[in-house]
């Protein structure tokens, strides 16, 4: 394992009763890189990231977060994650200050105010602070979202489905936030989606899963070159979708 | 101690913006606050028909009501702490733990290193100061209504029996506000997680007291204890369930520090009953919710 490995998985498999949710996952997301995890409904994605962010226990299989294992080493897993599941909740009867607040001591955070205002700055929200998160649209909920998961600076995030349920414009502003964390604060990004659309815009590595096994993993630009000029992204994921098929 | 300090000022923020435990709350804090000024007005009310059937010589019997002691005027307040306040505990309880599941916030705690021995006793700790706020206030109250209706202070014993009624009152309810929160933990839905201890406290508080007094339906609403009545093998059914009788325990405290009916004497089952099941509550909460966040609610 080289040190510039941020997410490592190695035959993991996830089984809930009889039905196999993930079968032998291997994948690996360099440190830096926004890592972008294509699938179906249902082909295990979110199974994957439950994993990483030590929600769950894989039946079988090792990964490590920035060298730690999953396992073995939550505690450390946790202290370098940051986590946005898909349609964030929040105290909704709180403020966003009070919602930071908590989750950044739960964070270790001893004195989160100077760190809240910082983060609320970074995603220019500071004029929300003391507004309460039921006021709020989902693409400013979602923002309040990022904001917890950035709290304590992580050195891995992990995004669910970010931009579901987003409308046009929400899109654009968290695509605008993924892109700041990772350039300004050199932040890995993993996201699951299913929007072709964001991983062309985004990522720079991608991996597709089909009924819980990686069936690709390459580069984005590499994966461009090496289809047809003419493919969009979204013929390329029908092609080695298709091509799995048989 | 960082995530006990963020739970205990998460959970006071959480109690007093919900609308249910603000419901409950003011409901017990009016009751119990107006109970002393029921308690006067039952006197009153029965003293004057005693004089009444007196000047028409209809007895001789003097007023049952004379010389009554300052804190029997509180009577009524252990009813409600019985009644209202155990409720109010639960609910305070098991909202604390089934919050983060109910509100699908428990994922973003999950993934943080949370010692959850910490926010356990954290959450209890904050549930048990608004009971002890409340009691405060109640006591205060009741402390101003028994001196303006006899125009005269408590002494300093009536005011030592006041706020060990007081201690014992909070120690019941921050006792049934963590078998609440054990029941919000382990409950598959928000309902169960208060039907459960509900049914519960229907069961000890109005089923036992029943079966001790075969069936002598006065022991419910009695501010004092139930006296039990049976022979042979009911004795002994009786003997066996005594000491489940937590509230009848309580109200047998309560009567000995408020000093209601001299005639009922504290027995040491009462006292170790009450002790043992306090105890058993909160660390049975800790120990139960130390080892999980919950499973995921029913949708």
């Amino acid at each position: 394992m080289t040190k510039d490995i941020a997410i490592a998985a190695r035959n993991i498999t996830k089984n809930y009763g009889e039905k196999s949710a993930l079968d032998g996952l291997n994948l690996s997301v360099n440190k830096g890189e926004i890592y972008g995890l294509l699938g179906h409904n249902g082909a295990g994605k979110t199974t994957t990231v439950s994993i990483f962010t030590t929600l769950i226990k894989p039946s079988s299989g090792e990964a490590t977060i920035n060298g730690y294992d999953i396992e073995q080493e939550a505690s450390q897993v946790r202290n370098s994650i940051g986590y946005l599941p898909e349609n964030v909740q929040l105290y909704e009867y709180l403020s966003v200050f009070e919602n930071l607040e908590y989750l950044g001591k739960l964070s270790g955070l001893k004195n989160p105010r100077n760190r809240i205002l910082e983060v609320l700055d970074l995603l220019e929200f500071k004029s929300h602070l003391h507004e309460k998160v039921s006021t709020f649209s989902k693409g400013m909920k979602q923002r309040v979202g990022v904001a917890q998961a950035i709290l304590h600076s992580p050195e891995v995030l992990f995004l669910d489905e970010p931009t579901s349920g987003l409308d046009p414009e929400g899109v654009i502003q968290l695509r605008e936030i993924i892109s700041l964390l990772n350039n300004e604060l050199g932040m890995t990004i993993f996201m699951n989606t299913h929007l072709l659309s964001e991983v062309t815009k985004l990522c720079t590595q991608i991996g597709i899963l089909k009924n819980g096994k990686l069936i690709y993993e390459n580069s984005l630009s590499s994966t461009i070159d090496s289809f047809d000029k003419t493919d969009s992204l979204e013929d390329i994921y029908f092609k080695i979708d298709g091509a799995s098929k048989r | 101690m960082k995530v006990f300090k963020a739970a205990f000022k998460h959970e006071l923020l959480s109690s007093l913006r919900s609308r249910s435990p603000q419901l409950v709350v003011t409901l017990f804090l009016v009751l119990i606050s107006i109970s002393s000024i029921i308690g006067w007005l039952t006197v009153r009310n029965v003293t004057k028909i005693y004089n009444d059937i007196v000047s028409q010589n209809l007895t001789t019997a003097p007023n049952p009501f004379k010389n009554v002691p300052s804190l029997y005027y509180m009577r009524d307040s252990v009813i409600y702490v019985v009644l209202i306040g155990s409720l109010m505990a639960i609910i305070l309880g098991a909202q604390a733990s089934i919050r983060d599941r109910k509100s699908n916030t428990n994922e973003l705690i999950k993934t943080r290193n949370v010692n959850l021995v910490h926010r356990t006793l954290g959450q209890l700790s904050a549930v048990g100061s608004i009971i002890i706020l409340l009691e405060m206030v109640a006591l205060l109250t009741s402390f101003i209504s028994i001196w303006i209706i006899q125009k005269t202070l408590l002494n300093n014993g009536e005011i030592f029996a006041l706020l060990g009624y007081g201690a014992v009152s909070v120690i019941l309810m921050i006792a049934l506000a963590a078998i609440g929160y054990i029941f919000g933990t382990i409950s598959k839905s928000e309902e169960s997680s208060l039907l459960y201890p509900i049914v519960g406290w229907a069961v000890v508080t109005f089923t036992i007291p029943q079966i001790i007094t075969s069936t002598h339906p006065v022991a419910l609403l009695n501010p004092t204890p139930a006296v039990s009545t049976g022979t042979g093998l009911a004795q002994s059914v009786i003997n066996g369930i005594s000491p489940l009788a937590v509230m009848e325990n309580f109200k047998a405290i309560a009567n000995a520090i408020l000093g209601i009916d001299k005639s009922l004497k504290l027995s040491m089952v009462d006292l170790l009953s009450f002790s043992f099941f306090a105890v058993i509550g909160v660390v049975a909460s800790v120990v139960i919710s130390s080892k999980t966040f919950g499973r995921k609610l029913d949708a």
